[in-house]
Parts: C-alpha cells; sequence; structure tokens
C-alpha cells in the first residue's frame, strides 16, 4: 500500500474482505490490497506500477478494458458479473478453487485526475449455496418432471415457455431448447379454448382439466387434456401447465362413436350379405317354427328338389321327408328345441317329381326357430354305397378264391365219392339184370354211403359260399371241428399232419358256425401254406376267463369267458415286425398270385362281429399260433336228442301239399311221404296248388319248392297264407342263396331245407313243424 | 417554451442518431459477451413529461416491469433508465446467457445478468452522448428496479415540476429472441437545456467543420 | 471531378453531416438523399449512380439489404454501408455485397478515402 499516504486508510483498505484496486490515467496499478494480494497470489511489489495486461497477461475479459477505457473516456461505470462472464481475473479461493467474484469499475476523482476504481467481490460462497439448493431442488423436480410421461410446461406470464419436460419436447416434436422462449399458442391449435383457461389461471383463477387441440412441429394434431396452475417467484407469475396426452383414450372414443354410427349402415350391409347367401347357396335353407311350420325357404329348394316357396311355406317339413325317415328328423327336431346346441342329421327329402334326395343338415333352434342348412349327399352317399357293394363283392371274391384253393383237393375225393356210387349203381343194376339179389343191400349201402358223404362235402362248400349275414347261436366248437377233419385233411393235403386237441367240457360260444367254419378253413390254409415242405396243423379247443382287460398291440380283450380255438402250425413264422401288420387288408405272407390277402382281415373282422379277438402268436422260423377268442354262449342248449335222432318220424294221416315242379322229385318225395303216414297231394306248380289252397279241404303243410316256374313259392307262400294265415309251409330250394336259416321271407311257421336232403332229415323237420302246431 | 419546443425536429433527430450510435456500440460489445450477432436499434425518441411517461408506460406494458437505472452527474444530471416487462426481461437474459440454462438458474442469475446488460447499453448511449457532445460525464453503477412506471420516476430525488423525461423506445434482437424495452433519459429542466445547447454545438461543428 | 452519389440515411443530421464533407471534397459531385431503403430504390432505378452510402441502420429495409439490391441493379457501383454496429456479421455481409464498411460518426478522411478508393477503381467519374 505504498502509494496510500495516509496509514489508517491503507489499513482499512487492507483489512476489507473485499478486492480493491486503484488504477492511474496510464491505467497502471496505484493501489493494490490484501484481499488481491491473496486472490491473485501478486504481491504489492509486483503489481504496483504495472498494468493489467501486464500482470495477467491476456486471462480476463476484453469487457473489463472497455470498462476501464469507459471510465476514463467518458466517466463510465461498469458492473461485470460472473453471470455473463465464465472467468473474469484468475483469481482463487484459499483451498485453491476459482474465486467467483464480480467486479465494479468506477471513476474515482473528476477530470483530468480521473483514476480508476476496481471493486472485486467475492461471491463463491453464495454462489456454491445456490448451486446446492438448485441442485438439491433439481433432484426432487427432476424426479417428478423429467419423468413425468405428461408434457410440462412452465409460462411466464405473457405465455412464454420457459421451462420445458423431456415429455413435452418429444410429443410436440421440437428439441427443449426451441421450445424454451416461444410462445405456448404455437402448441395449441383451437387457441380461444386456451385463451379462456389461459386469462383464467393467469388471474390466479382455479384451474380445471379441459380438453383441447394441440399441433406438433409437423403440424399435426394432437389431442390433449391441458391443466394449468399458477405459482409465483419473487412476485413474478408462472403458470406451469401440464398437458395430458389424449390421443389413445380420443382414438378409442372416436373407434365407438365410428362404431355406433355405421352399425346401421352395417346391419344393413350384413343383412344383404345373408341376403345374398340365402339367394346364392347352393345348400337348402329353412327357416320354420319348432313344431315344423315352414316359415321360409331359400331358392336352392327349387334347384335341387324342384319345390317352389309357394308349395312350403306354411307346410310342414315332415311333408317333404320320406316316411320312413320321418321319425328320425322328430327326434332331431325334438332335441333341437329342448336345447340351442346346434344338430347334424341326415334325412331323405322328396323331390317334386317323386324322386328323393339325401339331404345332411345342420340346424340349431334360436327365438323359436329353426334355422336349418341342408347339403345335398345323395351323390356321396350312392358312392359310399357302391364302395361298401364293392368291398362286399370283394370279400366274396375272396371266398371264392377260398373254394378254388379247396378244389383241387376235393375234386380227387368227389371222384372218389362218384366212383363209388356210380360203381355200386352200376353193379346193382347188373346185378338186377341177371336176376341175382342176394347182395344187393351191401352195394346200396356203399352208394348210399358215397352219396352221403359227397351231399355232405357239397354242402359244406355250398355253405361256404353262401352269402349270409352272421347269425351267432350257441354253437359247439368240439362237434364242428370234428365235423371239419374230413375237409381239413382233405385240404392239407398228404405232407401235412391234422393234430385235434380238444377241451372235454368246452363251453358253447356264441357265434356264427358257418362262418367261424370259413375262419378255421381260412386260418387251416394259411397253415398249410406256411409249412411248403409239410408239418403239423394242431387245432385246439380250450375255456379261458379272461379277468382283466389284455392287450394285445393295439387290440384289447375284454374281461370274460371265452371259449378259445387255436390252430398251430409248424410253418415258418412271421418275424415280431410282421405280426401287427397281418390284419391289415391286403397284406400277406404269399408271393403276389397265391392269396388276396383278406383272409386274416377278414377273420379278425368276424371275430370283432361275435364280440371275440383274435390273437396271433408267432415266432420265425417256429410257427404261428392264431387264437379265435369266441364269447362263452351262457343261454340254454337245444337237447341233442331232437338232432341226433335217427329213426324217421311217423305221420299221423295229416294232410300235406307237395308243390314240386321237378316229377322225379316229386315223387320221391311223395313216395316218402305216404310211406311215413301223410296225406299227399300233388301240384307241379303254384297254379295247380291254388284250388287246393283256396278249398276247405284239410291242410296241415303245404312242402314247395322255392324255385317255381311262374309263380315262386314265395308268391304261392304268400297267397297260401292269405287264405289259411297259420298254414305251416317248408320250403325246398337248391340254390345257395335260399338256404339260409333265418331267411327275411321266412315268417312265422316257415321252414327251408335245402337239397339235396336226407329223407330223414326231411321228416324229422316235417314232424317238428308239425307237433309245434299243437 | 414547451416540453415539445425544447428540442427542435433536428436536434431531435440528432438525439435519435447519437442515442442509435450508442446503442449501436453497446450491441458491439454485448456481440463479444455471446458470441452472437445482437442488433440493438433506438427507432424513434419523444420528449415526455413525468406523468406523461408514467401513463405511456401504463398503457402499453403490465404493472410488473423491471428496469436498470444509472445515474449520471456532470454537465447534466439525471436518471437512465432501461426498461422491460418483467418477463421479457427474462427472456433478454435468456437471449444474453446460454439458452439451455433451467429457469431456476436464469431466474437466479436475472438480476446480475440484467444488471450489467443494462449497464452496457446506457453506458453506450450515455457515453457516445458524452464524447460527441463532448460534455463530461460520470455515471454510477447500475441498479435494479422492480414496479410500474410510477415506481421508477416518482423515485426521483429531482424536483417533480418541469422534469422531462426523454423517452425511447429499443429494439433489441438476439438468438432469435425479439424484446421490445425502453430507455429514459429523465433530467430536469435545466439539464435539458444545457443538452440543447450541447446538441446545437454539436450540429454547429458537424455542418461547418464537415467533421460528422 | 463530378460523380452521381446516393446518400441514405433516416437521420437528417447524419444527411448533414455527409453533405457537409462532401462539400468540402467533391463540391462538384451530384448528391441525391433518401431516407428509407424505398425511396433510394425507386432514385435508383431512375437515375444511375456512381456510389451510394446507405446507413445500416433504418426502418424497414437495413442498410445491407439495400445494397444488395442496388448491386442487382448496377453491379458497378460503388457501395459503403455506415454504421456504428462493427460486428464481425454486418461486415461479413458488407464485404460479400463487395460494399465498404464505415464507421459512425463517419469522419471526413474515412469518406474521403472511400470515395478516392471508389472512383479511382471504377474510373467511372470525370470530366
Amino acid at each position: 500500500m505504498f502509494a496510500v499516504e495516509d496509514q489508517l486508510s491503507a489499513d482499512i483498505l487492507d483489512a476489507l474482505d473485499t478486492g480493491v484496486m486503484l488504477l492511474d490515467g496510464q491505467r497502471r496499478v496505484l493501489v493494490w490490497n490484501r484481499w488481491l494480494v491473496a486472490a491473485s497470489g501478486i504481491p504489492v511489489q509486483k503489481a504496483l506500477a504495472k498494468t493489467l495486461e501486464e500482470l495477467f497477461a491476456d486471462s480476463f475479459p476484453h469487457r473489463l478494458m472497455s470498462a476501464i477505457a469507459g471510465v476514463f473516456e467518458s466517466g463510465m461505470s461498469s458492473f461485470l458479473t460472473h453471470s455473463l462472464h465464465p472467468s473474469l481475473l484468475p483469481l482463487k479461493t484459499r483451498a485453491g478453487e476459482y474465486l467467483i467474484h464480480s467486479i465494479s469499475v468506477t471513476p474515482l476523482g473528476s477530470r483530468p485526475h480521473v483514476r480508476c476504481l476496481l471493486q472485486i467481490a467475492d461471491l463463491t460462497v453464495a454462489v456454491h449455496r445456490e448451486r446446492i439448493l438448485r441442485e438439491r431442488q433439481n433432484a426432487r423436480y427432476d424426479a417428478v418432471v423429467e419423468s413425468a410421461p405428461d408434457a410440462i410446461l412452465t409460462l411466464d406470464s405473457d405465455g412464454i415457455i420457459q421451462l420445458v419436460n423431456p415429455a413435452a419436447a418429444n410429443h410436440f416434436q421440437y428439441t427443449m431448447q426451441e421450445l424454451i422462449g416461444r410462445p405456448v399458442i404455437v402448441l395449441l391449435k383451437d387457441r380461444t379454448i386456451w385463451s379462456d383457461v389461459w386469462n383464467s389461471v393467469v388471474k390466479g383463477g382455479p384451474s380445471r382439466s379441459i380438453r383441447v387441440l394441440g399441433q406438433r412441429k409437423d403440424g399435426s394434431v394432437t389431442y390433449l387434456e391441458v391443466s394449468a396452475s399458477r405459482w409465483l417467484s419473487d412476485s413474478r407469475v408462472f403458470v406451469t401447465v401440464i398437458f395430458h396426452d389424449m390421443n389413445v383414450r380420443r382414438a378409442a372414443e372416436e373407434a365407438l362413436h365410428r362404431l355406433n354410427r355405421t352399425l346401421e349402415e352395417r346391419v344393413a350391409e350384413r343383412t344383404a350379405d345373408r341376403d345374398r347367401m340365402w339367394r346364392l347357396s347352393t345348400d337348402v335353407m329353412v327357416v320354420a317354427r319348432l313344431d315344423g311350420t315352414i316359415n321360409a325357404v331359400n331358392p336352392a329348394w327349387h334347384h335341387l328338389l324342384g319345390w317352389e316357396e309357394g308349395d312350403m311355406v306354411g307346410s310342414n317339413i315332415e311333408a317333404f321327408i320320406v316316411p320312413e325317415d320321418r321319425p328320425q328328423f322328430e327326434i332331431a327336431r325334438a332335441a333341437l328345441s329342448a336345447s340351442s346346441a346346434p344338430k347334424l342329421f341326415e334325412v331323405t327329402l322328396l323331390t317334386r317329381n317323386r324322386a328323393t334326395r339325401r339331404i345332411e343338415w345342420s340346424a340349431v333352434a334360436s327365438d323359436n326357430l329353426l334355422q336349418a342348412v341342408g347339403r345335398d349327399v345323395t351323390a356321396e352317399r350312392e358312392a359310399e354305397k357302391a364302395l361298401r357293394g364293392a368291398e362286399e363283392a370283394l370279400r366274396q371274391a375272396q371266398k371264392m378264391e377260398a373254394i378254388g384253393q379247396l378244389t383241387g383237393g376235393i375234386a380227387h375225393d368227389f371222384n372218389n365219392l362218384l366212383t363209388g356210387i356210380i360203381g355200386a349203381m352200376d353193379a346193382l343194376k347188373r346185378r338186377i339184370a341177371v336176376g341175382r339179389y342176394d347182395d344187393l343191400a351191401r352195394f346200396m349201402d356203399a352208394a348210399i354211403s358215397s352219396s352221403n358223404r359227397a351231399a355232405a362235402l357239397t354242402h359244406r362248400l355250398l355253405a361256404f359260399a353262401r352269402r349270409q349275414p352272421l347269425n351267432p347261436q350257441a354253437v359247439e366248437a368240439n362237434r364242428l371241428v370234428r365235423g371239419m377233419e374230413d375237409l381239413l385233411r382233405r385240404t392239407l393235403g398228404e405232407q401235412v399232419k391234422l393234430v385235434t386237441d380238444l377241451a372235454p367240457d368246452l363251453w358253447p360260444a356264441f357265434t356264427d358256425a358257418h362262418q367261424l367254419e370259413n375262419a378255421l378253413l381260412n386260418l387251416a390254409i394259411n397253415a398249410r401254406d406256411a409249412m411248403p415242405t409239410g408239418g403239423q396243423l394242431t387245432i385246439a379247443t380250450r375255456n379261458i376267463l379272461v379277468a382283466e382287460a389284455e392287450h394285445h398291440g393295439q387290440d384289447e380283450i375284454d374281461p370274460g369267458d371265452y371259449t378259445v380255438i387255436a390252430v398251430s402250425d409248424t410253418g415258418v413264422g412271421m418275424s415280431p415286425e410282421v405280426v401287427p401288420k397281418i390284419f391289415e387288408p391286403f397284406f400277406t405272407t404269399k408271393p403276389i398270385g397265391q392269396g388276396t390277402g383278406l383272409g386274416l382281415s377278414m377273420i379278425y373282422g368276424f371275430a370283432k362281429q361275435s364280440r371275440g379277438h383274435i390273437r396271433i402268436e408267432s415266432t420265425l422260423g417256429r410257427g404261428t399260433q392264431a387264437s379265435l377268442y369266441l364269447p362263452r354262449y351262457m343261454g340254454p342248449l337245444m337237447p341233442d336228442f331232437l338232432l341226433d335222432t335217427r329213426d324217421a318220424p311217423l305221420g299221423k294221416g295229416e294232410a300235406v301239399l307237395l308243390v314240386e315242379d321237378d316229377s322225379s322229385v316229386r315223387l320221391l318225395i311223395g313216395e316218402v311221404l305216404r310211406d311215413l303216414g301223410y296225406a299227399c297231394i300233388e301240384a307241379s306248380d303254384g297254379q295247380a296248388a291254388l284250388p287246393m289252397l283256396t278249398s276247405n279241404a284239410r291242410l296241415d303243410l303245404m312242402i314247395t319248392d322255392v324255385g317255381l316256374p311262374g309263380m315262386n313259392g314265395r308268391e304261392l307262400a304268400e297267397i297260401a297264407r292269405q287264405h289259411r294265415p297259420s298254414l305251416k309251409i317248408l320250403f325246398v330250394t337248391g340254390y345257395a342263396e335260399h338256404a339260409t336259416g333265418k331267411h327275411p321271407f321266412l315268417e312265422q311257421g316257415m321252414e327251408m331245407v335245402t337239397k339235396p336232403f336226407m329223407l330223414d332229415a326231411l321228416a324229422l323237420k316235417i314232424r317238428q313243424m308239425l307237433a309245434d302246431s299243437r | 417554451m414547451t416540453r415539445e419546443t425544447v428540442l427542435s425536429e433536428l436536434e431531435r433527430d440528432a438525439l435519435t442518431e447519437l442515442v442509435n450510435i450508442g446503442v449501436s456500440r453497446a450491441a458491439v460489445s454485448l456481440q463479444e459477451m455471446v458470441s452472437q450477432q445482437v442488433h440493438l436499434a433506438v427507432p424513434m425518441i419523444a420528449l415526455v413529461s413525468r406523468s406523461e411517461a408514467i401513463r405511456l408506460l401504463r398503457e402499453r406494458e403490465p404493472d410488473n416491469l423491471i428496469a436498470v437505472q444509472q445515474t449520471f452527474e456532470g454537465s447534466i444530471a439525471g436518471r437512465a433508465l432501461l426498461i422491460f416487462p418483467q418477463t421479457k426481461s427474462l427472456e433478454l437474459v435468456r437471449a444474453i446467457t446460454k439458452s439451455e440454462l433451467s429457469l431456476e438458474d436464469i431466474i437466479e442469475l436475472e438480476q446480475e445478468a440484467l444488471a450489467e446488460t443494462g449497464n452496457i447499453i446506457l453506458n453506450g448511449c450515455l457515453a457516445t452522448i458524452a464524447n460527441l457532445l463532448k460534455c463530461s460525464l460520470r455515471m454510477t453503477l447500475p441498479e435494479i428496479l422492480h414496479g410500474g412506471g410510477s415506481d421508477f420516476f416518482a423515485m426521483a430525488s429531482l424536483p417533480t415540476s418541469e422534469d422531462v423525461v426523454m423517452f425511447l423506445y429499443i429494439d433489441f434482437t438476439v438468438r432469435e429472441h425479439d424484446i421490445r424495452g425502453y430507455i429514459c433519459m429523465l433530467m430536469d429542466m435545466p439539464s435539458l437545456k444545457i443538452l440543447r445547447g450541447l446538441i446545437r454545438n454539436f450540429l454547429e461543428r458537424t455542418t461547418d467543420q464537415a467533421e460528422f | 471531378m463530378t460523380f452521381r452519389i446516393l446518400v441514405v440515411d433516416d437521420s437528417k443530421l447524419a444527411r448533414m453531416a455527409v453533405t457537409k464533407a462532401l462539400n468540402a471534397l467533391y463540391p462538384e459531385c451530384e448528391r441525391m438523399d433518401a431516407t428509407n431503403a424505398d425511396e433510394a430504390l425507386a432514385l435508383a432505378r431512375q437515375t444511375p449512380f456512381d456510389v451510394a452510402l446507405l446507413d445500416f441502420n433504418m426502418p424497414g429495409k437495413s442498410g445491407l439489404d439495400l445494397a444488395a439490391d442496388l448491386r442487382a441493379l448496377n453491379p458497378k457501383l460503388a457501395l459503403a454501408v455506415v454504421s456504428a454496429n462493427h460486428q464481425d456479421e454486418i461486415l461479413r455481409r458488407a464485404r460479400e455485397l463487395g460494399a465498404a464498411f464505415l464507421m459512425k460518426p463517419l469522419t471526413t478522411q474515412a469518406l474521403a478515402h472511400f470515395l478516392s478508393d471508389a472512383l479511382a477503381h471504377s474510373g467511372t467519374p470525370g470530366r
């Protein structure tokens, strides 16, 4: 403080807690107080008589030089603040930090001896305190505003944006800097609504949420809900505005609105669509009351069935259904009336020209109306029927093939039998011609025996070839097997030995005897083919009780009592991979040409139809065993004596009408009947038989051939029953297709015998029939 | 002599030109500080009474005004004020400082930043007048005033009668901000008479000696 | 030495000052005044000028914009923009338009320097 003469003044200057510097007219330092020494690090001796440029080089703002110049040139005082100058003088705090300060530059004295006084105020502590407070405030503020999803803007009282949050910048597509300083109305489309809000809020009025239309930087419109509130800072008014994005809700409302607006339109459209569908559909459609009264039908009825709308509306839908399907329709109608679930059913409809169409219906009942759509499935069903027919034919063909297989074996035997018969007859004829009657009976017995065997053989062949439905009844499998032994031996040939192992107390099986024979024959043929170099075929029967369901492959054997017939061979066997496939249709292990492969699949079908099973066990190189599980028959058995009686029963003079076109057969049967004690009236055809039938003469039984010339036996039987409803009728037929145990046309009191028949069997049948009427 | 005739049209024109030169120089100073083009212009000047000045402000602006005031003394004496609506002052500060500053920062900086900005503008005007009119002036440091026109003009310790307010509009443009404010010079009649003499001398100089 | 000069300034004082200076430097020159850009352009369309002195800070169109318009009318015109506002941006734009920048208040020396430069360069005036 050399330049200051007065020691007191000097002391005061040094004691000041502020920087004081005095410059002379040449801008050289005259006074440099202790505060400055500490802050600048420049000692007084070094500072005195130096200019600021010399002391600080260029590390202070140009503005300071201008301010100093203003003092000397124009007597101007200047104020330099830290807030506008990142750095003023390079001053440091005691801690070595940058000393935040402002500088006042004022003239001292008057012209021409003006000096320039610089006062430097330390603001470091104040600024830091402010900064900390602000940061603390900002942290709280940031937490709320910076992360808010809503656009938050602070406006001054002119509506100029002073502050925005990131959401605001985002929403309106500006940067935050771009928004600051702009009037808020650039963000608003309908400014009248806003100005009402604004005028109220800026006066301190209540704030309420209001919807406004905003606009983004690109001019696009945005739906907002705005709420605003006023606050004061240093008597300065600010308004903070929160814009809530309403676009999503708005879009939803809009969609709802649009939906409502277009609902009628759409209903009309849909109705038109439905009308179009109704008109153009190739499916028949009908709306009817629950009782079946038709309300409306679509044009498809006309196209498909020929019916006009006028024919149908008001009528009951049942009238258009073939009579036999009406009960089925009734069931469907009742089900529809009872529940709203849709139903599928199929009925045949009558066309206007009395043809029929098979229609598959999908129907539903609602609002007390039946609505149904029907699809014409006639062609489909016909195709299915044709397919079924083809399958049936195939099965038959397969059967015939089996017969073909048998033929080779049988023909030889049959020739032997014929040879025996012809030979015996020949011998008889010759002996009678020479009058030798002594041992005729021996030849006659031989001829009859051979003939019987031939008859049995043909019977079996016919039965086998016969088309017949499954007719399950009690079957004694042991007897059936025994009865087949001859046939099987002949079929298997000399290289294969047939062994039977029949359980003594075998349960009767409940199955179709003919089909069972067929199955066993097929199994035997398969077994034979599996033993090309010969071997042993064993047929065993057993009672088997299945306690719990048994699984064999995909197949399941239900619990129960079974009669099991097992056919085993000692042949080549099958590999485990092949076994599961053998029931597939057309599967075969045989070389092409030897078999169609339907055999086992048919046996499988038969077993299933009988509610039984078939089980195959096979070991490659060791042989195969096929076991047929047939359900045990639980009912009473017919007494054996009825079937086994050998004595031809005698008649008691009952009147029998015999209608037979073959005179030799008629002669033979007539002779037998009279021998047996019946009164026999013979007729050669139906016409000849009628007078007898329509007369009042006693008649206990009519025996008629089925295949009569003109009126056939069946038609004759119908007429006979018209006149004599309780007349017993016995049909005689030589045709396999007639020779079925339970033929549809066989009514109560009717029976059938197949040619050739043993006279004893015929007598027994007649006796049984006449006995039943008593 | 009425107020309107205190200065002739040419004298007013000369004074307007002097103030324009002054604010142009201030603009240069500000530009150096903010590194942005700063435009300052004073399109018109009016001499009005103190009460008229108060009325003018009240009619044009809200009650919340902010002013930077410096007093001057020397050949002429009075007060110079740079007046903005309070809201504009924030904008002004935002324009002068970095625009990305937060509102709180700006509010905090407002007083000092406005003081220095006003200081530069007012110094520019008065220094130019003093230099070109060759008169000696001394100007105090700036202070910030809040309030309305009546507050600013009534607090003078000068006699209320015959006061004249030299009323100038100032356009301030920086960083796309366009802010209109007022420069007012409040002086008493003796000062105005001296000013008139100085202007006349100046006019003579510039027309006779062709120094202008 | 005679030439045609256009002086544009909204301040009468400024125009008078230029007049004084020109009277001293080039008494024979033809001088026309305009108080704003529109007047100046109207005059320039009527009469070709050799030199134009334009105040930067005028109500309406600024001196720089006017300079551009006049330059478009007459590429050979010698131009000067006069202002106390010597910010870099203004200097740069003046330079781009091929206009000199003269500080306000305009001194006789500065004007003399500009005019002698301009006249020598164009070689136009001279009687």
